[in-house]
């Protein structure tokens, strides 16, 4: 991480952040990953019960995930 | 008396008189005036456009300071917006004077919702910027955002209805959001989380 060049730009310039601002621009970026993980984990958490339920859905009826698919 | 094609401002023939020109003049200058203070003034445009600005291979980019100003209350925000790595989150943050405001001020609600038929609530509370969804490397994130008080003392309010990508499928994001700081602001500034984004975003100011 810390050999990633990181270029930011502003208006039409472009500056490449180096020393202490490219670590506090990384140290930022990291901490914004952790809110985006929560919003994926509670998508995935979701989609998991939902294919989890289709395939019990298609066992009780006894349907194939074609058919499932074609209703669902 | 010759008329113009399109707004029909009388102009001298020929063989009008020297001595008369100086009357001429004045009727075309009453009549220009008349429909420029129509085109411009009663009825002047709803939005104007204000910066558009492309770029390529950059982990944020800003607009220029004093983009927002105290000519326009409200503005509208349009980006389309590529990312280097699949799954990123684009964020937003106001800034003032060349500076980020990276507190813990961002807070938001909505919904996203995939073309899986999966959704996710969108609700944040203390977030040190305002993410907007991730973004992926083959299809372009797009849409617009209504920014609503940015260079007043208020708090700033976000309304966004976009495309957004979760969990690498295709869908839409529908949130409001605010900075709970009554601070003044003169620009934003997008930021992927990981990786380089390429793209172009336009602010427009919004008339009243």
């Amino acid at each position: 991480m810390a050999t990633e060049k990181i270029v930011i730009g502003i208006g039409e310039e472009m500056i490449e952040l180096k020393g202490a601002d490219k670590d506090a621009f990384i140290a930022q970026r990291e901490a914004d990953n952790v809110q985006s993980k929560l919003v994926e984990a509670e998508y995935k958490a979701k989609q998991d019960a939902r294919d989890s339920a289709i395939k019990k859905l298609g066992e009780i009826a006894g349907l194939t995930k074609e058919e499932l698919d074609a209703i669902l | 008396m010759a008329t113009t094609t399109n707004y029909g401002w009388t102009t001298p023939d020929d063989t009008d008189l020297v001595k008369n020109g100086a009357d001429a003049i004045r009727d075309l200058g009453s009549a220009i005036d008349t429909s420029m203070n129509t085109a411009l003034g009663t009825k002047k445009a709803g939005m104007v456009l204000l910066d558009t600005t492309s770029f390529s291979g950059v982990a944020s980019q800003a607009f220029p300071n004093d983009i927002f100003t105290a000519t326009y209350d409200n503005y509208l925000l349009v980006y389309k917006i590529t990312g280097t790595i699949s799954a990123a989150s684009l964020t937003i943050r106001l800034r003032a004077a060349g500076v980020d405001a990276s507190g813990a001020n961002y807070e938001r609600a909505g919904i996203f919702y995939n073309n899986a038929g999966t959704s996710a609530a969108a609700n944040v509370t203390g977030a040190t910027s305002y993410s907007i969804g991730a973004i992926d490397t083959t299809a372009i994130s797009a849409g617009q955002i209504l920014i609503l008080s940015p260079k007043i003392a208020e708090r700033t309010t976000f309304v966004q209805n976009s495309s957004a990508f979760v969990s690498s499928n295709f869908g839409m994001a529908a949130i409001t959001a605010r900075h709970t700081l009554t601070t003044a602001y003169d620009s934003l500034n997008f930021i992927c989380s990981s990786g380089n984004i390429s793209g172009q975003i336009a602010i427009y100011g919004v008339n009243e």
